[in-house]
C-alpha cells in the first residue's frame, strides 16, 4: 500500500471528512466499475456507489490494513450492490437498461489512447467497445472475473480475496471466461 | 472453433497472466511451434485481454464533494420523528432482543426489571412479542401496540447482547452491547451487515430479511433464547423481526 494511501486511510480513521473526500476521489472510478458491472445500469451504480463510500466511511475503524483497501472496498461495493438486487427482486422492480451501453456521450467508458498511430488507436477503440459489449453475453460469475482479471488489472490472489473464493476456482473460472469470449467473437464473426 | 489441446487451455491462461512457471513456460512454447491450433488459441486470447486492458470505466461524474456532504448530514442529524409503517409478513423466525429506551415513558409489561436508575429502567430477555393482528406466535393471540407509532422526542436504544462476530473476513463485524444508539445508528448498523437487505422500521419492530447462514451466526454470538422458529421453505431468505420493548 502506497504512504499516500495509508496516511488518507489513517486520517479518515480519525473522522476527517476531507481526506475521505481525497479517499473517494482515488477510489470512486474502481468502486463504480464494479458497481455498473453488478447492476447493468449507471443510475443503480451512481447510487450503489455513493452508497458504499458512505458504508465505507462509517466502518473505517475496521479497516486493518491486512488487506488492501481497494480489495475491502470493493466487497462493500459487492455486498451493498447485492443487498440492492434482492430489494429489486422483492419489490419487482427491473434496471432500465441491462446491457451495457456504450455511448460517445456517457463519461463511464474511456479506452486509453496510444498517441501514436490515431487510425490504429480508432480501430482497437472500436475493438474494445465491441468486446465489452460481448461480456454481457457471458454469465454474471465469467463476466465479473474477467471485469476484475483483464479489465481491472486485479491478480489472481487479490480477485480471490475480494470474491472470496479459492484461487483454483478464480483460475479455472478465468480461464472458462475467456475460452467463452473467444467462441462468442468467433460466432459473431469478429475472429 | 479450432481444434486446440483441451489439456493445454489452462497452461495458456496462466502463462498469458505470467503465471506459468519457466519450465512449463518453455515447454508450451515449444508446443506452439507444433500446434498451431493452441498458438492461435493463445493469439485470439491474448489479443482479447490487450484490448479489455485498454478498457478504463470512469464514473460518470466526481462524487467525492457529494459523499462527504451526506457524511456530514448523517453524523449532525438527529432522529427527532420516526416514522411506521405497518408491514403484512409471514412470520419465519422471531428473534428478540433486549431493547431498552431511553423516555419518559415506559412500559414495563411482563418484563422483569433488573434495575432502575433515575430515568431509564434496563430490561434482560424480554419477551414482549408485539405482532401484527394477522400473526399468531405459539398458538398465542398477540395483541399489537399501536399506541407509540409516532416518537415525537429523541429515542436511544440500548442494546443488550453479546457482539456478532462474523470471521476475519468479515467487514461488518459490530459491537452492540455496550452501546447507546439512536434508532437510525441501530438501523444503520444493521443495514451495514452483509446479509441483511430489505431493513424497514415498522410498528414498534424492525425487520430485514437475511439468510440460515447469518440468522445461525446471530443466535450463536447473541446467545439468545429463541422461543419461537419457523422453518420455511427458502433457506435463504430468513425474516427476522426485532421487538422493540417500550
Amino acid at each position: 500500500m502506497e504512504e499516500i494511501e495509508r496516511n488518507l486511510i489513517l486520517e479518515c480513521q480519525q473522522g476527517d471528512t476531507e481526506k475521505f473526500g481525497e479517499l473517494v476521489l482515488m477510489f470512486q472510478d474502481r468502486a463504480y466499475a464494479i458497481a455498473y458491472s453488478v447492476m447493468g445500469n449507471s443510475h443503480d451504480a451512481m447510487d450503489m456507489t455513493q452508497e458504499s463510500f458512505i458504508k465505507a466511511f462509517k466502518n473505517i475503524n475496521k479497516f486493518n490494513f491486512k488487506s488492501s483497501f481497494n480489495t475491502w472496498l470493493y466487497k462493500i461495493v459487492k455486498n451493498t450492490c447485492i443487498d440492492q438486487i434482492r430489494k429489486n427482486k422483492r419489490k419487482k422492480t427491473i434496471s432500465i437498461d441491462k446491457a451495457v451501453k456504450v455511448h460517445d456521450g456517457e463519461v463511464f467508458f474511456d479506452i486509453e489512447d496510444s498517441n501514436t498511430n490515431i487510425e490504429e488507436d480508432i480501430e482497437k477503440k472500436e475493438m474494445s467497445k465491441k468486446l465489452y459489449e460481448k461480456l454481457d453475453e457471458l454469465s454474471n460469475s465469467h463476466k465479473q472475473v474477467l471485469l476484475l482479471c483483464d479489465i481491472q488489472g486485479y491478480d489472481y490472489k487479490e480477485i480471490s480475496d475480494i470474491l472470496n473464493l479459492p484461487i483454483g476456482t478464480i483460475k479455472s473460472r478465468i480461464s472458462r471466461a475467456r475460452i467463452k469470449l473467444v467462441d462468442i467473437m468467433e460466432k459473431d464473426g469478429t475472429f | 472453433m479450432s481444434n486446440y489441446c483441451q489439456e493445454n487451455i489452462e497452461k495458456i491462461n496462466l502463462y498469458l497472466d505470467n503465471e506459468l512457471d519457466e519450465n512449463s513456460s518453455k515447454d508450451l512454447l515449444a508446443h506452439f511451434e507444433l500446434c498451431p491450433d493452441c498458438k492461435e488459441l493463445y493469439l485470439k486470447l491474448k489479443n482479447n485481454k490487450e484490448n479489455l486492458s485498454k478498457i478504463k470505466i470512469t464514473i460518470p461524474f466526481d462524487i467525492s464533494k457529494l459523499v462527504v456532504e451526506k457524511i456530514k448530514k448523517k453524523r449532525s442529524k438527529r432522529l427527532k420523528i420516526l416514522k411506521y409503517s405497518s408491514t403484512a409478513v409471514a412470520a419465519c423466525l422471531v428473534l428478540t432482543f433486549s431493547l431498552v429506551f431511553i423516555s419518559n415513558n415506559i412500559n414495563k409489561g411482563n418484563d422483569s426489571v433488573l434495575e432502575m436508575s433515575n430515568d431509564t429502567a434496563y430490561y434482560k430477555n424480554s419477551v414482549n412479542y408485539g405482532a401484527a393482528p394477522e400473526m399468531a406466535l405459539d398458538g398465542q393471540d398477540i395483541e399489537f401496540d399501536m399506541e407509540t407509532d409516532e416518537v415525537e422526542t429523541e429515542t436511544k436504544v440500548i442494546v443488550e447482547c453479546m457482539a456478532l462476530e462474523r470471521g476475519d473476513d468479515s467487514v461488518f463485524d459490530y459491537d452492540l452491547s455496550t452501546n447507546e444508539f439512536t434508532l437510525e445508528e441501530l438501523e444503520e448498523k444493521i443495514q451495514n451487515n452483509y446479509n441483511i437487505s430489505d431493513f424497514e422500521i415498522c410498528d414498534n419492530c424492525v425487520v430485514f430479511y437475511t439468510d440460515e447462514k447469518a440468522i445461525k451466526a446471530i443466535i450463536e454470538s447473541f446467545n439468545l433464547t429463541i422461543n419461537n422458529i419457523y422453518e420455511i421453505s427458502d433457506k435463504n431468505n430468513f425474516f427476522v423481526r426485532i421487538q422493540i420493548t417500550k
